[in-house]
C-alpha cells in the first residue's frame, strides 16, 4: 500500500525567518516518522513524507513577504493534494495538534477513500476524545507504532475498507458509529530488531552534519507533569551498543554525519550501558560528537568524564524546580545539591548543559518560585550551562492534567511547550475552545500565584540571564532574592509610566525579547542603585559598568579573510585599531570580578586598579573581551588611522620620556605593534599602499 | 584569542634599534593580551530588535 506520513509541526515562529530556519536545519525530518517509514518499508509498503517543518522553512526562506499561519496551511494542503496514498498518517505533538487535526480534515476532503490515521505523543493520550470530536479521523495508533502501523495497514484493504481492526492491538478506531479502543500493543522488547530509520527520505540529509538517533525508550520515573510514560511507558529499553555504533558509522559513511543527538528520555538510567557505549566508541577510534538527556542523580563525575572523553558535547538535565519541597510534590525527587554538582561537573568537562526548569505548578508558592529563579541564575555561573524556564503546560493524560481537568482555564498565557509563535491562530483557537479535553495543554491549571505574574517573572529572568549573565548573578548575590528585584522592576516601570507621556511597548514576551528591555534593565539597575532600592555593592556597580560598556557596542562588518603572504610596512604606513575593536579601561580588576561571580566566592577589594581591555565586536562572531597590558592599551590608543608607525613610535617614546633610554622604548613600540597586529587588534596599511 | 591576521606584515625596523630574537621575545611579553570573557553575538550586540526565542516544541 502507498502511505503518506506527515510530521508534526514544531516551528511556529514566522516573524524571524533566520532564527526559525536555523533552528530547523541541524536535525531535519522528525525521527519518529523516519522510523515508521522504515518499518512500513520492511513490510512492503511505500511511503512518502510530508515534512511540515521543511515546508515552513521553505516558505520562510523563499518568500519576500511576511509568512502567515494561513500561508503555511495552504502550502500543507497543497502538499496533501499532490500526494496519492491510501493511508495518511499524521504524527502529533501537543503544540501543533490543532493544526494536525485541521490538516487531517483536508486529507479526508481531498482523498475521501483514504484512511486517515493519527499517532504520536499527543494523539496517543487523547485518542477517544479526538475520534469523538473529529469525524474525519478514522483511527489512532497509540504508543510506539513500529509494529502497530504495519499491522493496521495490513488490516485495511486497498479500498480503505477495514476488515480485522479488532485484532490490531494499540489502536483506537471507529466501528458502527462508535469508538472502539483495543488493548495496548505489547512493548517492543528488543529495539535492535527495528530497522535503521529511513534517513534517505530526508531530502537534506546529505547537507546535514548532525542527526537524531534513537538509542532506547521508556522512563522508569513517574513525574506528575510528564507525558512520556503514556507513550513509551515505564520500562527502559535500550538498543545494544553494537547496533548504536553500527548505525552511527553507517550514517557517517553514507552522509558524512559526525554529530548525533542520542534520543532517549533518560539515557544514563543504566550506568553500565553508558560506560559500555562510551568505552566502545573510544575503542572504535571513530570521532563523533553526541548529546543525550539525563537525570542529575543518574550521573557522577567519573561517568561524565568518560562521556566527555568519548565525544559527549551536550547534555540535557530536567531539574524542573529549584524548590526542594516541590521536588517531592511533583514526584521528581531530585536532591538539588547533587543537581548543582552534576551541572558544575558536566560544564567543567565542556558539555553544553541545558537545565530544564518549570514554573507554574499548582502548589507553587512564592518561596518555591524564588528558589527556582535562584537555581536558574546560579546555573549560569557555569560557562556552558543553558538554563531554561518554562511555564507548566498540563499535558494530556499526566497526573497533573487528570487532577485539575475540571478546573482548567483558557487564559491565553501559554507555556513554551505549547506556545505557537507570537500570535494565536484564530482557527486553532476555535478548536481549542470547543474541545478542551483534546487540547488541555493550551489551558492553565489553577495556581497560588497569579499566572500573569509567574509568566512575567519567566520572561524577565529569561531575558535578563540571556543578555546579562554577570549582572543576573551580581543581582542575586546582592539581594539573595530576584523576586524582590522583579517587584522593584515592576515599580520602576509603573513610576516611569507616570513620568513619561510617550507610549511605550507593553511588557509582554516580545518586549522581554527585545533590545528595548536590555536597555531598560540597565537603566533600572543604575537608577535603583542610586535611589537605594538596590544594594550599592561594589560588585553590582562594577558589573553594571561592564555591561553598559558591552551594551553600547556597534558591531563591525566581519573582516574578510586576509590574503596570505608577506608584505612590508614602512615607517610611513598608517596604523589603526582593527574594525570592531574598542579599547576600554575600567577602574576595577575585571578578571577578578568575573572570577568571583563565576566561583560564587566573595569579591576581594578591586577598586582603583586599572584594567585595560579590548572588546572585539564583529557581526556573526562571538564578542570577545581581551585583557590588555597597560603598555598594549597605550600603544593601541595611539593607532588612530592618522598616525603612521613613525608617529606612533615617537608618541609612545614621548609618553615614557625620563623612564628609560629612548632606544629601548622604540624597541618596545616596534615589538608592541608587531604583537598587536598578530593578535588581530591592529590594521596596518601595507607599504605598497603608502 | 581574536581572529589573528593571516597576512604577515613585516614592520621595517630602523637599523639603530634592531634587536635580537631573545630581546624581541621578552619585549613581546609586555604586550600580551588574553581573553577574559566571551559571549555569543546575539547576546552582546543589541543593535536591533531581535527575537531571541525560537518557538520549538517537541512533545
Amino acid at each position: 500500500m502507498q502511505i503518506c506520513l506527515i510530521t508534526a509541526l514544531t516551528i511556529f515562529d514566522f516573524d524571524d525567518p533566520e532564527v526559525t530556519t536555523r533552528a530547523h536545519e541541524p536535525l531535519g525530518t522528525q525521527l519518529g516518522v523516519l522510523c515508521l517509514a522504515a518499518s512500513a518499508a520492511t513490510h512492503g509498503h511505500l511511503s512518502t513524507i510530508i515534512d511540515l517543518d521543511a515546508i515552513t522553512a521553505g516558505l520562510l526562506g523563499s518568500s519576500g513577504k511576511q509568512v502567515t499561519a494561513d500561508d503555511l496551511f495552504e502550502a500543507c494542503v497543497h502538499a496533501l493534494a499532490r500526494t496519492d496514498a491510501q493511508l495518511f498518517g499524521f504524527s502529533s505533538i501537543c503544540s501543533s495538534y490543532p493544526l494536525t487535526v485541521r490538516l487531517a480534515a483536508e486529507a479526508k476532503r481531498l482523498h475521501p477513500q483514504a484512511y486517515v490515521v493519527l499517532g504520536g505523543p499527543q494523539a496517543t493520550v487523547v485518542d477517544t476524545p479526538t475520534l469523538e470530536a473529529f469525524p474525519w479521523v478514522d483511527a489512532i495508533v497509540r504508543g510506539e507504532a513500529d509494529w502497530t502501523l504495519p499491522q493496521l495497514i495490513n488490516a485495511i484493504d486497498e479500498r480503505g475498507v477495514t476488515a480485522s481492526l479488532e485484532e490490531v492491538a494499540g489502536i483506537t478506531f471507529r466501528r458502527n458509529g462508535g469508538v472502539v479502543r483495543n488493548p495496548d500493543a505489547a512493548l517492543i522488547a528488543n529495539l535492535d530488531t527495528l530497522p535503521l530509520p529511513a534517513f534517505e527520505m530526508d531530502p537534506q540529509i546529505k547537507y546535514r552534519k548532525s542527526a537524531r538517533l534513537e538509542v532506547g525508550r521508556g522512563c522508569p520515573y513517574r513525574c506528575t507533569f510528564c507525558s512520556t510514560n503514556d507513550f513509551f511507558r515505564r520500562r527502559p529499553r535500550f538498543k545494544s551498543t553494537d547496533v548504536i555504533l553500527g548505525q552511527m558509522k553507517e550514517l557517517h559513511e553514507r552522509y558524512g554525519i559526525t554529530s548525533f543527538s542520542l534520543v532517549h528520555d533518560i539515557f544514563t538510567v543504566d550506568r553500565k550501558r553508558v560506560v559500555e557505549f562510551a568505552e566502545a566508541l573510544l575503542k572504535s577510534g571513530s570521532v563523533y560528537e553526541w548529546s543525550c538527556s539525563a537525570r542529575t542523580d543518574r550521573v557522577d563525575d567519573e561517568l561524565l568524564a568518560l562521556m566527555a572523553k568519548s565525544g559527549c558535547t551536550g547534555i540535557f538535565f530536567g531539574v524542573e524546580t529549584g524548590s526542594s519541597r516541590l521536588q517531592r510534590v511533583v514526584d521528581k525527587e531530585l536532591d538539588l545539591g547533587t543537581a548543582r554538582e552534576a551541572i558544575r561537573s558536566a560544564t567543567a568537562y565542556g558539555m553544553k548543559t541545558a537545565v530544564g526548569l518549570i514554573t507554574g505548578f499548582p502548589e507553587e508558592e512564592r518561596n518555591d518560585l524564588r528558589d527556582t529563579v535562584r537555581f536558574f541564575v546560579q546555573a549560569t555561573r557555569s560557562e556552558h550551562a543553558e538554563p531554561q524556564l518554562s511555564l507548566l503546560a498540563p499535558l494530556a493524560g499526566t497526573p497533573i492534567e487528570k487532577k485539575y481537568r475540571d478546573l482548567l482555564a483558557l487564559d491565553h498565557i501559554y507555556s513554551d511547550m505549547t506556545q505557537r509563535g507570537w500570535r494565536e491562530d484564530p482557527k486553532d483557537l476555535r478548536l481549542i475552545k470547543e474541545f478542551p479535553r483534546v487540547f488541555p495543554n493550551f489551558y492553565a491549571v489553577p495556581t497560588l500565584l497569579p499566572r500573569h505574574y509567574i509568566a512575567e517573572v519567566r520572561d524577565f529572568v529569561d531575558g535578563m540571564a540571556f543578555w546579562f549573565r554577570w549582572l543576573s548573578i551580581a543581582l542575586l548575590n546582592a539581594t539573595e532574592d530576584l523576586l524582590y528585584v522583579f517587584d522593584e522592576w515592576l515599580r520602576w516601570h509603573a513610576h516611569r509610566a507616570q513620568q513619561e507621556s510617550q507610549e511605550r511597548m507593553d511588557r509582554n514576551s516580545r518586549y522581554y525579547c527585545s533590545n528595548l528591555f536590555a536597555r531598560d534593565l540597565l537603566a533600572f539597575v543604575g537608577q535603583s542603585i542610586d535611589s537605594g532600592c538596590l544594594p550599592n555593592t561594589q560588585s553590582l556597580r562594577n558589573v553594571l559598568e561592564y555591561e553598559v560598556a558591552l551594551c553600547d557596542l556597534e558591531p563591525a562588518p566581519t573582516v574578510e579573510a586576509s590574503p596570505t603572504g608577506i608584505q612590508r610596512a614602512s615607517l610611513k604606513s598608517r596604523v589603526r585599531k582593527a574594525k570592531g575593536v574598542v579599547v576600554r579601561s575600567f577602574t576595577f580588576d575585571l578578571p577578578e570580578l568575573l572570577d568571583s561571580l563565576q566561583s560564587g566566592e566573595q569579591l576581594c577589594k578591586t577598586d582603583n586598579r586599572n584594567c585595560f581591555t579590548a572588546i572585539i565586536a564583529r557581526r556573526g562572531r562571538p564578542i570577545q573581551v581581551l585583557q590588555l597590558s597597560e603598555e598594549a592599551a597605550k600603544l593601541l590608543l595611539l593607532c588612530n588611522a592618522e598616525n603612521t608607525i613613525a608617529n606612533v613610535v615617537d608618541k609612545y617614546c614621548d609618553a615614557h620620556l625620563g623612564q628609560n633610554n629612548r632606544t629601548l622604548r622604540k624597541k618596545e613600540a616596534f615589538a608592541g605593534l608587531t604583537r598587536l597586529y598578530e593578535d588581530g587588534l591592529l590594521e596596518i596599511q601595507p607599504a605598497t599602499q603608502d | 584569542m581574536s581572529e589573528k591576521n593571516s597576512l604577515q606584515i613585516t614592520i621595517e625596523v630602523p637599523h639603530e634599534i634592531e634587536f635580537s630574537e631573545e630581546e624581541l621575545k621578552q619585549l613581546l611579553k609586555k604586550f600580551r593580551s588574553w581573553v577574559i570573557d566571551t559571549r555569543p553575538e546575539e547576546k552582546g550586540l543589541r543593535t536591533n530588535l531581535k527575537q531571541i526565542r525560537t518557538r520549538v516544541s517537541t512533545k
